[in-house]
């Protein structure tokens, strides 16, 4: 239930009205606003004047370290995939019996 | 009124399915019977060439009337007119609905009722993808773009479930009403139009792990335009919900 408790902490901060897009709109001023500040020199501190060249990159950081975890989270998911086997000889077992026992209750299969 | 005499309603919409049809229904009257359940079947047939209705027919002589109820209709029109028709005269409290292919397994249904019961919630859905969930009849094409779909789906949507385009679910009938009335798109983004929705307004869900047999991916591969009406149907509900 995390994506449960993610999605509401969201919303206890934002209008629980909005969209998603708004909220990635919002999440998305949030990342960009210091960003765009610091890329357009209007906040002026010497902190921020030696660090430019890594605060410029922090957004892409970012979207690069999604990108590698999407991947691995994917590529985990795809491993770790149950294959049902089991499931499949289940049914095929239940199918022989459900159509004998239809048979006997007189239900007519038609050959195909 | 004590939930212990709810009564179940399955919906089963079905086009030619006169193969699967006595087959599941078989299964859904076996184990509703040994969770000693109160339960109908609504066959929502909409016109099969092939017979379904005439193999319906048979079972509703075989299991009674009271069980087996037929709705069909003319044609093959959408999954949500199909929930809306079979509604109209559902005597359950609870709602059940799933595939007709026999790719959901009734087994999972007792499961479901088990787990509305203890934690009093609005829907159960069935996951493939979390807890001892799975698929059989995938390979390794299907698998990643199924992961990968569904990945981008919870990042974007935040949906409160983990399997977002499954369509085997138990609803309380209301709320299904209610969603139904609400959701506007087609095939599986309906499924995953109603599990958004239903987060949205607030309804508590719940997971049961299921296995799914797909016999007919061999068959019919998930091609483009799949893809690009699941991704039409992503971004619609990402600026809408």
């Amino acid at each position: 239930m995390i994506h449960k408790n993610l999605f509401v902490y969201i919303c206890s901060l934002t209008d629980a009205t909005m969209t998603m897009l708004m909220r990635w709109l919002f999440l998305a001023a949030v990342i960009l606003g210091p960003w765009m500040a610091v890329l357009t020199n209007r906040y002026q501190s010497p902190w921020v004047d030696q660090n430019r060249h890594t605060l410029l990159l922090y957004p892409f950081a970012l979207i690069a370290a999604f990108g590698v975890y999407s991947v691995c989270v994917i590529a985990w998911r795809v491993y770790s995939f149950n294959d049902c086997q089991e499931a499949a000889d289940e049914l095929q077992k239940q199918i022989k019996e459900a159509k004998e026992d239809l048979a006997k209750k007189g239900f007519k299969f038609v050959k195909s | 009124m004590g939930e212990d005499d709810a009564m179940y309603t399955v919906l089963l919409p079905t086009y030619n399915e006169r193969e699967n049809l006595p087959i599941i229904v078989w299964l859904l009257v076996k184990y509703f019977t040994d969770a000693k359940v109160e339960f109908e079947i609504i066959v929502i047939d909409d016109g099969s060439p092939d017979g379904t209705l005439e193999a319906a027919e048979q079972l509703q002589r075989i299991y009674g009337e009271e069980r087996i109820v037929l709705r069909p209709r003319a044609k093959k029109l959408g999954l949500g007119t199909a929930y809306i028709h079979g509604l109209k005269h559902a005597r359950g409290q609870f709602i059940i609905i799933m595939d007709a292919d026999l790719s959901h397994h009734p087994k999972f249904i007792p499961r479901m009722i088990a787990l509305q019961q203890k934690d009093n919630l609005d829907i159960v859905t069935g996951t493939r993808y979390s807890g001892d969930g799975g698929v059989s009849g995938w390979d390794l094409r299907r698998k990643l773009i199924s992961r990968g779909a569904n990945y981008l789906t919870q990042v974007l949507l935040q949906p409160g479930a983990s399997d977002v385009t499954g369509s085997f679910r138990l609803y309380r009938r209301d709320v299904l009403r209610r969603l139904v009335d609400s959701c506007v798109s087609k095939g599986y983004v309906f499924q995953m139009e109603m599990i958004v929705r239903a987060t949205r307004l607030g309804y508590r869900i719940g997971e049961v792990p299921i296995s799914f047999v797909d016999r007919v991916y061999g068959e019919s591969k998930l091609g483009g335009s799949e893809i690009v009406n699941f991704t039409k149907g992503l971004l619609y509900l990402f600026a809408t919900t």
